[in-house]
C-alpha cells in the first residue's frame, strides 16, 4: 500500500488513541475506538492478507458496537454536540499524550534495530504508541469504560506488533476471542455500575 | 481431526457441558448437579485412564490419541499429564458440590467448568507459550464470577485484569525472542531478555511480591468461595507451567542465577505475606495473604527444584487445596449464618461461644497452611525449610519471620474468637442460629482429612509425586 496512506493511518491511529486518553465523552470515545480499528486494518495489511486483516477490523467494530449498545441502553451516553470546556486533567493528559506519541516516534528506529528487525518503523511506531497509550490509560483510570478502552488499545498495539513477528491461525483465533470477551467484560462492568448507581 | 483423543475428553467435553449449563443456569440445583457429576466423572476418568492411553472396556480395546490438531497447531495431553487433569476436575467437583450451600453467582457451575477446561488446555496447547492467551481468557471469564452484581466495579478487579493482560505480551514475546537460540551462549543478550520477560510475566500472573496489591483488594470484595477456587486453580496450574517452561527451555534452566532468583522471589513473597497477614484486621483479606504466602512457597519450591523442591510442590498440592477449601467453606458458612457480620476482626469477637466448630475450623485450616506438624502441608514445607536452610543461612531468618507473621495472625484470631467484650457486644455475640449436624460433620471431616494426610503422607500424598512425571528434563526420573 502507498506509504503516504500508511503514514496518515498511523497519525490518525495515534490521534484516536490520544482522544480516548484525553477526552471523557463516551460517544466520542467509542467513535475514536472504531477509527482506531479501521486504521489498524490499514496498517496490518503490510503483514497480512486483506482477508485476515479484515478479521481484525470486523472484530474491532463488533467490540465497539457491543460497548456502544451497552452505553445506549444504560442511558448515560451524552450527545456528541455537547461542548464542554477542557478540564485541567484533560490538559495534563494531552501533554502526556503528546509526550507518548513523541516517545513512540523516536523509539521506533532503535527498537527496530535492537529487537524487531523484521517489523517496519511505521508499524513499530503505531504499535508502541498504542501500547503506551493503553498502559497509561490503564494505570491512571478507574472508570470501567476507560479501563476497557485502555485494555483494548494495549492489546491492539501488541497484536499489531506480534502480527509482524509471527503468523498463527490459532493465535489469531485466540486473540479474537480475547477481544470479544474483553468487550463482554466491559459491558458487564458498565451495566453493573449503572445498577449500583440506581440502587 | 481425531475425536478419539484425550483433549476431546478433557477439554471439549467440559466446554460443551458448560454450553449446556448456560441453557439451564436458571435451574441452579440442576446446573450444580450437572457440573458436579461432569467434573467427578472427568476426574475419575483421568485418574483411572491408563498412561498408554489404551483403554479396555468390556473386552474391547480403545486406543486414544494424545493429540488434537486445530488450526495447524496441536493440543497434546499425554498420559502422564492426566494426574494433574484429574486433580483439577476434582477441585472443580469439591468446589461445586459445596457451592450449592452458598449464595454465589448462578453462573458458578458454568464458569467453573469452563475455567477448568481452559486450564487443562493451557497444559495441552503447543506451542506451549500460546497458553499465555488462554490465561488471559481465563482471567476475563473469571471476572464475571469475582465481581458481584449490584456493586460498583472496584479497583482490585481492574488491577487484576490489567496485570493479567500485561503479563501476556511478556510471555508471548519471550517465546518468539528466543526461538532457535538453544545453542547460543548463556550470556547472549537475547537469552537475558527472554529470561527477564518470562520472569516478569510469571511475576504478574502469580502476583509475586511486590506485584500483589490487587490480591487483597479483590479478596475483600469477592465471595471467598469463588476467590479460593479461581486462584487455587491459577496458582496450581501456573506453578506447573513454570516448571514446564524450565523443562522445555534448556537455555533458561542452564542460566546461572535463575534458580537463586526464584528462591529469593519465593522467600520475599513468603516474608511479605506473613508480615502483611500479621497486621491484617479484615478476615476476608486474609485469604489473599494466604495465597501470597503459598505462591511464595510454590516459587521457592521451583527455585529449589534440584534440592527436592519439585517433590515439595507435588506433595503440597492436595493439602493446600483442602486447606483453602476448609478456610473458604468456614468463612462462607459464617457469612451465610450471620449475614449481618462484616469482615472486620471486631465483628468476630466471641464467635467461639456461638459457633465453636466454625471457629475451630478457621484456626485449624490456618494451622494446616502454616505447616504445623501432623497436618497435610507439613511434609512439603519441611522439605522446603530444610532445603532452603541447607543452601544458605540467609533464607532462614526471612522464612522464620514470614512463618512468625502468620503465627501471630493465628494467635490474634484465636484471641478474638474466644474473648468477648461485654461493654460493646459484637455481631458474632448476637448470633442465634446453631451449627447444624451436617455443618459439624463437614468441618470435622475436613480436619480429620488434613490430619490423616499429615500423619500418613506415604499413603495420601506420595501418589501425587506422579504429577512431576511430564517434566523429564528439569527433573530426571529416578
Amino acid at each position: 500500500m502507498n506509504e503516504t496512506i500508511r503514514i496518515i493511518a498511523v497519525v490518525i491511529l495515534l490521534l484516536s488513541a490520544a482522544i480516548n486518553l484525553v477526552r471523557r465523552q463516551w460517544a466520542l470515545n467509542v467513535i475514536a475506538l472504531a477509527i482506531q480499528y479501521v486504521c489498524i486494518f490499514l496498517l496490518i495489511l503490510e503483514v497480512r492478507t486483506p482477508l485476515l486483516a479484515a478479521i481484525k477490523v470486523i472484530v474491532g467494530l463488533m467490540v465497539t458496537t457491543m460497548l456502544y449498545m451497552t452505553l445506549i441502553s444504560s442511558g448515560l451516553i451524552e450527545s456528541l454536540l455537547i461542548r464542554r470546556r477542557f478540564s485541567s486533567g484533560e490538559v495534563f493528559r494531552s501533554t502526556v499524550a503528546l509526550l507518548l506519541g513523541l516517545i513512540s516516534y523516536l523509539a521506533a528506529p532503535s527498537l527496530q534495530q535492537s529487537a524487531f528487525p523484521q517489523s517496519s518503523q511505521l508499524l513499530l511506531t503505531a504499535s508502541l504508541g498504542l501500547i503506551l497509550f493503553g498502559l497509561f490509560q490503564m494505570g491512571t483510570i478507574t472508570e470501567p469504560l476507560y479501563l476497557v478502552i485502555g485494555l483494548l488499545t494495549f492489546l491492539s498495539g501488541f497484536e499489531l506488533l506480534y502480527a509482524s513477528l509471527e503468523f498463527s491461525r490459532a493465535l489469531e483465533a485466540l486473540f479474537t476471542v480475547v477481544n470479544l470477551s474483553l468487550a463482554l467484560v466491559g459491558s458487564y462492568f458498565i451495566v453493573k455500575d449503572v445498577e449500583s448507581r440506581s440502587k | 481431526m481425531n475425536l478419539m483423543s484425550t483433549p476431546t475428553i478433557w477439554i471439549f467435553v467440559p466446554v460443551l457441558l458448560s454450553l449446556v449449563l448456560i441453557a439451564v443456569h436458571r435451574l441452579h440445583k440442576l446446573s450444580v448437579w450437572i457440573a458436579c457429576s461432569g467434573s467427578l466423572l472427568l476426574a475419575v476418568a483421568a485418574f483411572i485412564f491408563p498412561e498408554t492411553l489404551d483403554f479396555n472396556l468390556l473386552g474391547r480395546s480403545f486406543l486414544f490419541d494424545d493429540t488434537f490438531l486445530i488450526f495447524n497447531r496441536a493440543l497434546i495431553l499425554t498420559g502422564s499429564q492426566l494426574k494433574t487433569v484429574a486433580l483439577l476436575f476434582l477441585f472443580s467437583f469439591i468446589w461445586n458440590i459445596a457451592g450449592l450451600r452458598f449464595s454465589v453467582s448462578r453462573w458458578f457451575p458454568t464458569i467453573s467448568l469452563t475455567i477448568t477446561a481452559l486450564w487443562v488446555s493451557t497444559m495441552a496447547v503447543e506451542p506451549f507459550l500460546y497458553a499465555a492467551v488462554i490465561v488471559e481468557l481465563i482471567a476475563l471469564v473469571s471476572v464475571l464470577l469475582l465481581t458481584p452484581r449490584g456493586e460498583q466495579t472496584d479497583r482490585g478487579i481492574m488491577r487484576y485484569l490489567v496485570s493479567q493482560t500485561i503479563a501476556m505480551p511478556f510471555i508471548l514475546l519471550s517465546g518468539w525472542m528466543v526461538t532457535g537460540i538453544e545453542s547460543a551462549p548463556s550470556a547472549s543478550t537475547l537469552i537475558l531478555r527472554g529470561t527477564i520477560m518470562i520472569l516478569i510475566g510469571f511475576s504478574l500472573w502469580l502476583a509475586i511480591f511486590p506485584l500483589h496489591t490487587w490480591l487483597p483488594m479483590l479478596a475483600e470484595k469477592a465471595h471467598p468461595w469463588v476467590f479460593s477456587f479461581v486462584f487455587l486453580m491459577q496458582q496450581c496450574v501456573l506453578a506447573f507451567f513454570l516448571i514446564k517452561v524450565l523443562d522445555q527451555y534448556a537455555w533458561l534452566r542452564n542460566l546461572s542465577g535463575i534458580f537463586p532468583a526464584m528462591q529469593w522471589a519465593g522467600v520475599l513473597t513468603i516474608l511479605a505475606g506473613g508480615v502483611l497477614a500479621s497486621l491484617q484486621s479484615k478476615v476476608k483479606r486474609i485469604l489473599a495473604y494466604i495465597l501470597l504466602i503459598e505462591t511464595g512457597y510454590s516459587v521457592l519450591a521451583i527455585g529449589l527444584i534440584g534440592q527436592g523442591g519439585g517433590e515439595a510442590l507435588a506433595l503440597g498440592v492436595l493439602p493446600r487445596a483442602l486447606a483453602y477449601w476448609q478456610w473458604s467453606y468456614t468463612l462462607s458458612s459464617i457469612q451465610q449464618i450471620a449475614p449481618e457480620m462484616d469482615d472486620s476482626f471486631s465483628s468476630l469477637r466471641g464467635l467461639f461461644s456461638r459457633l465453636p466448630f466454625h471457629s475451630m475450623s478457621l484456626i485449624i485450616s490456618l494451622l494446616s497452611l502454616l505447616g504445623l506438624p501432623a497436618f497435610g502441608l507439613f511434609p512439603a514445607k519441611r522439605i522446603l525449610w530444610n532445603s532452603g536452610a541447607g543452601l544458605t543461612f540467609r533464607y532462614t531468618p526471612l522464612l522464620g519471620l514470614g512463618v512468625a507473621g502468620m503465627a501471630l495472625f493465628i494467635l490474634r484470631l484465636m484471641h478474638t474468637l474466644v474473648t468477648s467484650d461485654t461493654d460493646s457486644p459484637s455481631p458474632a455475640g448476637s448470633i442465634t442460629a446453631k451449627e447444624s449436624l451436617w455443618q459439624i460433620f463437614v468441618l470435622c471431616f475436613m480436619t480429620l482429612l488434613s490430619l490423616l494426610m499429615g500423619l500418613l503422607p506415604h499413603v495420601f500424598l506420595n501418589p501425587f509425586l506422579g504429577l512431576l512425571e511430564p517434566f523429564i528434563h528439569v527433573l530426571p526420573p529416578n
